[in-house]
């Protein structure tokens, strides 16, 4: 059972589950970066355009592809009244009243989209042909969603590396006193962050939808994976999330395949557990 | 398949409730029956995760009760129906059976979806002495209460799983089988007797691998099936199992010889797109399936609703009806104890074969393996139903 | 060019200031002087924006109360704050680039950033190292040199010899100098008042929110209410 081909294609398996984790991980890293709140909704973004996906495909034949951009613009815009509406008034407030609100979106958007399209499990029908390297088999939606992953980190490596507003998105996470200090408008690095935040979970929604179920608690059961990734990168670190969701990934499927898939579930809570008890800040955070 | 729109959903439970209220109208303004009518209960999950599978049951129920009124109702009587919803809830259904029997005085209980609520249910009628009739419960353990007033349209797994051992022996002759189920008791169960059953039968072990219930993932049970080579691999588990098993075999290349899932391997909206020739599923029942009884139900069904296809949720209600009113048809008096009598006596043709129960409650069913050729499935396996051979060849995959 | 005028602010329901006035002109060193949680430094927040406030704070005869941190920053008041809140996890230079964000400073960065290094070698030397990792002197150095990428015209600063050893100290005291001596107005909270008085024109001191002595720096550093309260306070504890 120990064969190379196994072991190959589950680190394959595990990296396809991590471009999936990192997507709604970038998100919740990023928002709490800069503004200190934890958005519960973060996984119902990507459960909206999962849905805009599989029907814009199951209605009108629209390529995932096409609607993996379509959704951007889409998402921009629900992000914009979600914050306008509730993540700029929680700002500064009490943990308890930030997962309140947030948690209470996250219900609410489940419940709309659970009238409208049913609880029932869905499949976008979608496929690409699978690759051989080797024995390993690599399934073409999977190797495309990865390619999908390393764009978006690319853009986000260069949004936050190399522009002017990335470096103010960096400051205002880093200090947020000294970024108004330095003249920085922090609300509008809040409300950039937060759509930047948006637009990446909004993406992995098609990713999901090409790998996953749609149905309208999807985003609930990988905003926990999401956590499990962001507390062991250390809360708010871009490169501990990609770590983190790398390690989250890759030890799930180690474990389903050569352990027990009853203990694959468990992967993310002991990941948790073992990063709160021995190193709080997480592997990439500092101690604050 | 077109995808039905939430508007269309909404369109179909207005016509219901339009339909409902006429038909409802129609008893009121109709002169008085001779003697008052003979209530009934129907329990089922209309809210809650299960509700979907609650309102089929529900339309199986009512789609031969009210033929039976419209065509005069049982000697001379109507069937009143009362429906609760317990959202195939333990505690509900509990209260609800209560509720019909206490208050309402029904004779007869038709059962809830599932193994909890109807364990629980048919409880409280057994204390009132009022029959239970289960259509969609499978666990074995609901037949080890010694219970006298619960009766069951579910077959249960093992004649299942030894048909299904029977059809790979004597058919399939495989040399390698990978067993696949899902973590719930009764899959667990099933796996096990069927392995039992084709080591006696064929000598040969099933390998056997565990994933939880409704996983959107089984990338790694996958890889280590594939890693073994089997030439047949049985899947134990839910319509969106069988549908994320067929998808993540295609993308990871595993592609034995003979594919073997329960139940119709379509009936998930997440089996959306896929091609499904060749994949054997064992069931008691398919749409299609031959047999005057079953034809004639499939066209009742497609006259009352002509946008859906039938599916096995409403037939076993309906079967379940249709054994109720033989009971009270045949029934010395219509109370509690004449009805469980003549249930017990019960022994007619329905859509998913003759009924006749057990000591223990539990109809005696037949199980068939049916294969979809060309888009449909046909049935391959016992000789007795068999409208077609089975292809032994590769499943293809996609169109 | 910066007045206040009976300014009252504070935290919640804790009130800090109680009718703050004072003014800074144009080319000014103005030392503000004044024990632990006199309001020293809320009233430099006040300036800044970052807390609200009842009275009258104009720059150049523009209300400031209400305006956002970054509108009064775009007008060329800026502030080296207390405890430097320097971007810890960023380099030397991101830090300095953030110093020009604002749309004034922008066109000058390159001149700007030119300057800040002649002005502290060490940080061009560091450019690439996390500001986090620096020393506490040119942590200070990095704070006044990322105001400065500004190009303010009045200058806050918050205790800037806090912590530092007496050379770093008349290091950083030398830079302000020259950045005075080009014409940038400078507003200055230090507990250090010897050397304070020395090198600032004028200045004020704050009891429990309210002034209590002002005018030139020799009128103050020969005020014997003074000298008792904060010169000899500090022989004592240096």
């Amino acid at each position: 059972m120990l064969s190379f081909e196994v072991l190959g294609q589950t680190i394959v398996n595990g990296i396809a589950a991590a471009s999936i984790y990192m997507m709604i991980s970038l998100g919740l890293a990023l928002v709490f970066g800069v503004m200190r709140v934890v958005n519960l909704a973060q996984g119902e973004f990507m459960m909206l355009a999962a849905f805009g996906s599989f029907w814009l495909f199951t209605l009108y034949g629209v390529d995932p592809y096409l609607s993996m951009v379509a959704m951007i613009p889409a998402s921009l815009l629900l992000g914009y009244a979600v914050y306008r509406l509730i993540i700029r008034r929680l700002l500064g407030a009490d943990d308890i009243n930030q997962f309140l609100a947030t948690f209470g979106l996250a219900l609410m958007l489940q419940g709309i989209a659970q009238y409208l399209w049913s609880a029932d499990l869905r499949r976008l029908p979608y496929v690409l042909p699978s690759l051989e390297v080797g024995d390993v088999t690599l399934a073409g939606v999977r190797v495309v969603n990865i390619g999908v992953c390393l764009a978006v980190l690319a853009f986000l490596a260069w949004f936050l590396g190399w522009t002017g507003i990335g470096r103010s998105v960096r400051a205002t996470a880093s200090n947020r006193m000294g970024a108004m200090l330095c003249g920085v408008d922090v609300r509008r690095v809040d409300a950039t962050t937060f759509l930047l935040g948006t637009a990446i979970s909004a993406v992995g929604g098609t990713m999901l939808a090409l790998v996953y179920f749609v149905y309208p608690s999807v985003g609930a059961g990988l905003i926990f994976k999401g956590f499990a990734v962001v507390i062991l990168g250390g809360m708010g670190s871009i490169a501990g999330v990609i770590v983190g969701s790398l390690v989250l990934g890759i030890t799930e499927a180690m474990v389903n395949v050569y352990v027990s898939s009853q203990l694959s579930a468990l992967v993310a809570f002991a990941v948790i557990f073992i990063v709160l008890v021995s190193r709080p800040q997480g592997l990439f955070g500092t101690a604050r | 398949m077109a995808a039905r729109t939430a508007f269309q959903n909404l369109a179909g439970r207005l016509a219901i409730a339009v339909g409902a209220t006429a038909l409802s109208l129609c008893a009121h303004v109709a002169p008085a029956a001779a003697a008052d009518p003979i209530k009934v209960g129907i329990v089922v999950p209309l809210s809650g995760a299960q509700a979907g599978s609650g309102e089929l049951v529900l339309r199986g129920y009512r789609l031969h009760i009210d033929e039976v009124n419209a065509s005069g109702g049982v000697a001379g009587r109507k069937i009143e129906l009362f429906t609760e919803d317990d959202r195939a809830d333990a505690t509900t259904s509990t209260s609800a059976v209560e509720k019909l029997i206490s208050q309402r005085g029904v004779v007869a209980i038709l059962g809830s979806y599932g193994s909890a609520p109807t364990t629980t249910g048919s409880d409280v009628s057994e204390r009132h002495k009022i029959p239970y009739i289960a259509a969609h419960a499978g666990e074995l353990r609901l037949h080890q209460r010694g219970l006298r007033f619960f009766f069951n349209i579910h077959p249960g797994g093992p004649p299942r799983d030894v048909a299904l051992a029977t059809f790979f022996a004597e058919v399939l002759k495989p040399k390698s089988v990978a067993g696949l189920h899902s973590n719930q008791a009764w899959s667990i169960e099933g796996m096990k007797t069927l392995a039992t059953a084709l080591k006696e039968k064929a000598g040969v072990e099933i390998r056997q691998d565990e994933f939880p219930a409704n996983t959107p993932d089984m990338s790694g049970q996958l890889t280590r099936i594939k890693a073994g080579k089997p030439d047949l691999v049985s899947l134990y588990g839910l319509d969106s199992d069988n549908a994320t098993f067929l998808r993540q075999a295609l993308e990871l290349g595993l592609n034995p010889r003979h594919i073997s899932v329960l139940g119709d391997v379509r009936a998930s909206k997440a089996a959306a797109g896929l091609n499904f020739d060749t994949v054997l599923m064992c069931d008691d029942w398919f749409v299609g399936l031959p047999g005057a009884e079953n034809e004639k139900y499939e066209r009742l069904y497609r006259t009352k609703f002509p946008k859906d296809t039938p599916d096995r949720f409403a037939v076993k209600a309906y079967a379940a009806a249709q054994v109720l009113v033989d009971a009270l048809k045949r029934a010395r008096s219509i109370d509690g104890q004449g009805v469980r009598d003549a249930l017990s006596a019960t022994d007619i043709p329905t859509p998913v074969g003759q009924a006749k129960f057990k000591e223990d409650g539990q109809r005696l069913g037949t199980f068939v393996v049916a294969q979809y050729q060309k888009g449909a499935p046909v049935v391959v396996y016992p000789e007795s139903a068999r409208t077609s051979d089975a292809q032994l060849r590769n499943w293809r995959g996609f169109r | 060019m910066l007045a206040l005028d009976s300014v009252e602010a504070g935290y919640g329901q804790a009130k800090v200031l109680h009718g703050v006035s004072l003014t800074v002109e144009p080319g000014e060193i103005v030392v503000l002087l004044g024990a632990n949680g006199a309001g020293k430094t809320t009233t430099l927040r006040v300036i800044s924006g970052i807390i609200g406030a009842r009275g009258g704070v104009t720059f150049e005869g523009r209300p400031l109360i209400g305006m956002a941190p970054n509108r009064i920053v775009e007008l060329g008041l800026l502030q080296v704050p207390e405890g430097r809140q320097l971007f810890a996890d960023m380099s030397v230079e991101d830090n300095l680039l953030m110093g020009s964000h604002s749309a004034r400073a922008k066109p000058h960065r390159a001149r700007a950033l030119e300057q800040s290094y002649a002005l502290f070698p060490v940080l061009k030397e560091r450019r690439t190292q996390k500001a986090g990792t620096l020393s506490g002197g040119q942590q200070q150095m990095l704070a006044i040199g990322r105001a400065l990428m500004a190009q303010p015209r009045l200058l806050l600063l918050d205790e800037p010899s806090l912590g530092l050893a007496p050379q770093l100290v008349t290091a950083v005291f030398e830079a302000i100098r020259r950045s005075n001596e080009s014409g940038m107005a400078i507003l200055l909270v230090e507990q250090n008042a010897n050397q304070a008085l020395r090198f600032a024109h004028r200045g004020y001191v704050l009891e429990g929110g309210r002034v209590v002595h002002r005018g030139s720096a020799s009128e103050l550093a020969d005020d014997p209410a003074v000298q008792r309260a904060y010169l000899g306070l500090r022989a004592a504890t240096a």
